[in-house]
């Protein structure tokens, strides 16, 4: 039997078999997709630090791999999960085939599903085909080529729309944390590739702490403006296709239109599509806002033996997913102990 | 009492609060475009503050289109709101003076213009109905109830 059943092979996950490794637990580390990483792997720089997205993963891939305490399956689901500490049971399917396995707890690391914006009419997305996501222009950034997929030519004004399927009633009512960051961090790498691209970023609170804010200040001093605002809609022109925002700005009170050759969407994060019947199966509690929900300490449940790690318990950055992963591993290090 | 409460009896305030002031409203507003000075966005912040000017003529210059109404992230219904502040206003009889006009025309005749000789001859020569000027007992009947007419 092993002794800790990691489920998501995303950072999170990834950090606590790395940890459990190292004090010599057994686990084993289950992966939907074919690659372990999560969303990571379509990220290059990542705030704060601008840390190499691939980097951060294959350093613990690197850790684990040689591990005999560690198993990792790729391409597998859960079919069925049950029990209960010191004895869970699960019902894989893998590409060998079905398999039955036990373990002692289970650290959940099933991340998060970022937010597909096609319900939110009014921007355009999914009709025009320069209006994108923030993911897609953070992979367009990784490959160091920002062009418009209209005609494959670097943008001259790319404007950023923050608060996509977050912080409305019609989509999801949380906050996702992250979006400003990785906004900031963006638009300074924008600034970076193409030196005279106006760069703007349309936000309605701006929130980044601690050394976030730094990069904020970069962004400002480089030249981004920022402009308080939620826009009315973003237009076509007719025959020229020119896209244009409309907003007021709320600082002054005007209503202004700006045309720009991109619009980026910063698109938030939403629960991942198993939670539901994981925390059925686990008998652990969801958040009203679908993500898993920590009890009494951070990372533990209401059931012993299950922890839930990263960005399934509510969007996070990185740097809280790695220490929610290493605060997982410890719990369930010490649960072993006892 | 103070002005949200008493706005709260027209339409219910609860979820004022929900505003964050983000402009969505403004932003898409067809008269704001032509009129800076009816400005959705800033009416609302005015009632959340508890100190809008219910004499302002702007409040009424809103078309109903339902633009903001539809496109709030935070479900305020602004719309609700600039209708609250526009009745508040008539009943404290702050109204400007071209809508009391108009509602004495509404009270007379059954319209809120009148049907001028120009009209009937329109009508006439394109084969429609003669227009009357009626009020019907009904109406009248609402209009004292609702302390419509006593605000002319």
């Amino acid at each position: 039997m092993s002794k800790v059943l990691i489920i998501g092979g995303g950072i999170a996950g990834l950090q606590a078999a790395r940890d459990l490794s190292r004090v010599g637990i057994s686990t084993i580390l289950l992966e939907q997709s074919d690659e372990l990483g999560g969303n990571l792997r379509a990220l290059g720089s990542t705030f704060p630090e601008g840390r190499w997205a691939p980097d951060l993963i294959e350093e613990r891939v690197k850790a684990i791999s040689p591990n005999h305490q560690t198993t990792v399956l790729t391409e597998t689901a859960i079919t069925s999960l049950g029990g209960e500490y010191p004895r869970f049971r699960a019902m894989l399917k893998t590409p060998g085939g079905n398999r039955e396995i036990e373990a002692e707890s289970v650290i959940v690391s099933t991340g998060f599903v970022p937010f597909n914006p096609l319900p939110v009419k009014n921007y355009g997305f999914g009709k025009w085909p320069d209006v994108i996501t923030a993911l897609e222009l953070a992979g367009k950034v990784r490959e160091k080529r920002i062009v418009k997929n209209s005609d494959g030519k670097e943008p001259a004004s790319l404007s950023f729309i923050q608060c996509i399927g977050s912080r409305d009633e019609r989509t999801h009512t949380y906050c996702s944390a992250f979006c400003c960051m990785y906004a900031v961090h963006l638009a300074t790498l924008v600034r970076e590739q193409l030196p005279r691209c106006s760069i703007t970023v349309l936000y309605m609170d701006l929130r980044t702490p601690f050394c976030t804010e730094l990069t904020y200040e970069k962004a400002r001093r480089s030249g981004v403006s920022f402009t308080r605002t939620k826009p009315a809609r973003v237009r076509a022109g007719r025959e020229n296709g020119r896209l244009t925002i409309q907003y007021e700005d709320t600082l002054d009170g005007t209503l202004r239109f700006l045309e720009t050759e991109m619009v980026v969407l910063s698109i938030g994060a939403e629960p991942s599509h198993d939670t539901q019947q994981l925390a059925a199966w686990l008998k652990i509690d969801c958040e009203v806002s679908g993500f898993f929900r920590c009890d009494r300490e951070p990372v533990c449940t209401k059931a012993q033996g299950v922890f839930v790690a990263g960005a399934a318990s509510g969007p996070k950055d990185i740097t809280t997913c790695l220490a929610e992963g290493s605060a997982a591993a410890a719990q369930a290090a010490l649960l072993h102990r006892e | 009492m103070d002005i949200r409460s008493e706005l709260h009896n027209y339409y219910g305030t609860d979820h004022l609060a929900q505003c964050y002031q983000c402009g969505t409203c403004t932003g898409g507003c067809p008269v704001n475009r032509y009129l800076p000075e009816f400005n959705v966005r800033s009416i609302v912040k005015r009632i959340m503050d508890g100190d809008i000017d219910l004499s302002q003529k702007a409040l009424w210059y809103c078309t109903t289109c339902y633009n903001c109404y539809e496109r709030c992230p935070q479900e305020v219904k602004p719309l609700y709101l600039v209708q609250a502040a526009t009745n508040l206003a008539f009943k404290k009889n702050l109204a400007p003076e071209s809508i009391r006009e108009m509602n004495k025309t509404l009270l007379r005749c059954g319209r809120n213009s009148e049907i001028t000789s120009v009209a009937r001859k329109q009508r006439e020569a394109f084969g429609l109905p003669e227009l009357k000027e009626n009020v019907s007992e009904d109406y009248k009947k609402i209009a004292e109830l609702t302390g419509f007419s006593k605000g002319l």
